[in-house]
């Protein structure tokens, strides 16, 4: 059961008004903010007036201006603080709040990754979690985990920046069915193309020719054992999407007519950048790709008991759930 | 041997490979079409084998719609009469169509004996019936994109020319009726 956002809003007033350490912590680094501006106002001040009758008006406005610009990294190294309290101590309560969901770290591992066929082993590629943003959780009998994930190459070029949702499903699949976006494919070729080109000049490069042309070969010899490309009925779907898998017909039997209709508007509906997903292991993944921090609430000057300091954390949160209903995956008729 | 003689050589061992290469894929195209006609006998073998044991329960209970059962089974013993050949697949599936109608109407029977409703091998065996539906649905979808496949090879310069040759011909789309499949509610 999951909770609208006027109850979740009533149980979380009720949680801010009952533990007042959010409230007190808020305060306490609010007011440090202004004590150190005023510091160093007062400080810039003195240092400026002083310079101004002992060395030159010039130089003093110029130090008054350079103290004064340190202000500047007052405010966001206690928000830095504010929100790492925040995430540490209100946001596993919050979730909690919204249904049948709780913070669970390293949910979503390598070998998960890797089963899911969207990355290959020679992507070469390193991943990289943030801890903070990882549930479990269960909705209409239906488990799942989430993790904002972000995957690079060792040179750091990202493949994939985003949040990572893995729900159970319903039918048996044998052989595991990838889609993926265009985009993302393309944002993986640019990673790679930068990952080799960034690697050495002269004889290296020499070097990584040969080693291509040895990996181009194994490819080759590889690409029997890949999956299959596949092109379904709708036209609209293969334009934004590459279908890979290594059974036509199960590919078809999970990718109906109307989950690629729904799997085209959730692009639009949640306002994805680039989405992909994966079958495999009676699991269904999905790659939400976006560039902005999720799970986030509220800034340190925004009132706590103000709806718009959770509502972004609440909507994303939702939007799991949302996914089971929209994608219909409590049903077992496949449609 | 001169420069002409050496491009005429070359131009006509491109075209040879190019000749070959279109023939090659429309034997591909023609094969896939088998294949997924193959696939197509497998599911609709699956469902053959489900029917006799929805029958055997339904019978229990609904003595209403005995007409309906004998027309199934009689449609059943038909299809499963007609071989497994790529010859026979406008007449398989013409059955197929009528013997999935016929079907779907005896499981939106169903809605109306409750008793029958709530049994768990009745339930147990309509969602099975209901994923081999499924698996038939996507074997169709796989047929018509070979098909489709073929058909396009055929009617299409220049490789309709060597289909001509091989007397490979445009095959038939299988089309579902529109009230074909009427989904058993509460599954």
């Amino acid at each position: 059961m999951t909770r609208n956002f006027q109850e979740f809003l009533l149980e979380y007033k009720k949680e801010i008004s009952s533990n007042k350490i959010y409230t007190d912590k808020q305060e306490e680094l609010k007011n440090s903010v202004i004590k150190q501006i005023l510091f160093i106002i007062i400080i810039s001040i003195s240092v400026g007036v002083s310079a101004c009758f002992f060395i030159s008006p010039f130089v003093g406005i110029s130090l008054m201006l350079l103290i004064a610009a340190y202000t500047t990294s007052v405010i966001p190294y206690a928000e830095r603080e504010y929100k790492k309290f925040i995430k540490t101590k209100l946001h596993p309560k919050l979730i909690s709040l919204i249904g049948n969901i709780r913070y669970s770290k390293y949910c979503i591992d390598r070998c998960e990754i890797s089963n899911c066929g969207l990355f290959r082993e020679t992507d070469n590629y390193s991943f990289s979690q943030s801890s903070d943003d990882e549930f479990e959780g269960e909705y209409k009998g239906i488990n799942f985990k989430i993790s904002e994930t972000h995957i690079s190459y060792s040179n750091g070029e990202t493949l994939f920046s985003g949040i990572m949702i893995i729900f159970d499903y319903n039918k048996k699949i044998l052989h595991p069915c990838c889609v993926s976006d265009r985009k993302f494919i393309d944002k993986k070729q640019q990673a790679s193309r930068v990952n080799t080109s960034n690697q050495g000049e002269g004889l290296v490069l020499l070097l990584i020719f040969l080693w291509d042309i040895i990996v181009s070969i194994k490819k080759l010899r590889r690409k029997r054992k890949e999956k299959k490309r596949i092109t379904l009925e709708d036209p609209l779907f293969m334009k934004r999407f590459i279908v890979e898998a290594d059974d036509e017909i199960e590919a078809r039997y999970l990718l109906t007519p109307s989950f690629m209709e729904r799997f085209l508007d959730f692009k639009t509906k949640f306002k994805a950048d680039s989405i992909s997903c994966s079958f495999y292991d009676n699991k269904f993944m999905v790659l939400i790709s976006t560039d902005k921090d999720l799970f986030e609430t509220g800034t340190l000057f925004q009132n706590l008991d103000d709806p718009e300091f959770i509502i972004d954390f609440y909507d994303e949160a939702a939007t799991v759930f949302n996914m089971i209903d929209y994608f219909k995956l409590d049903e077992k008729t496949g449609l | 041997m001169d420069s002409v003689t050496i491009t005429v050589l070359v131009l006509s061992a491109i075209l040879l490979i190019y000749l070959y290469m279109v023939y090659i894929g429309i034997i591909k195209k023609k094969n896939k079409v088998l294949e997924a006609f193959a696939s197509v006998d497998v599911q609709l073998k699956k469902r053959y084998d489900l029917i006799p044991n929805i029958i055997v329960i339904a019978k229990a209970f609904m003595e209403h719609e005995r007409n309906l059962m004998t027309e199934v089974t009689k449609l059943r013993a038909q299809a499963m009469e007609i071989k497994s050949d790529f010859k026979n697949i406008g007449k398989k599936l013409s059955l197929d169509t009528e013997l999935a109608d016929k079907m779907s109407k005896l499981l939106v029977a169903v809605e109306n004996y409750p008793q029958l409703k709530s049994d768990k091998t009745m339930l147990l065996t309509m969602q099975t019936y209901n994923e081999v539906e499924e698996h038939i649905a996507a074997a169709r979808r796989f047929y018509n994109s070979a098909v489709n496949d073929l058909n396009n090879a055929v009617e299409i310069f220049p490789s309709s020319l060597i289909a001509a040759m091989l007397n490979i011909k445009a095959k038939d789309f299988f089309s579902a009726k529109s009230d074909e499949r009427i989904s058993p509610k509460g599954f």
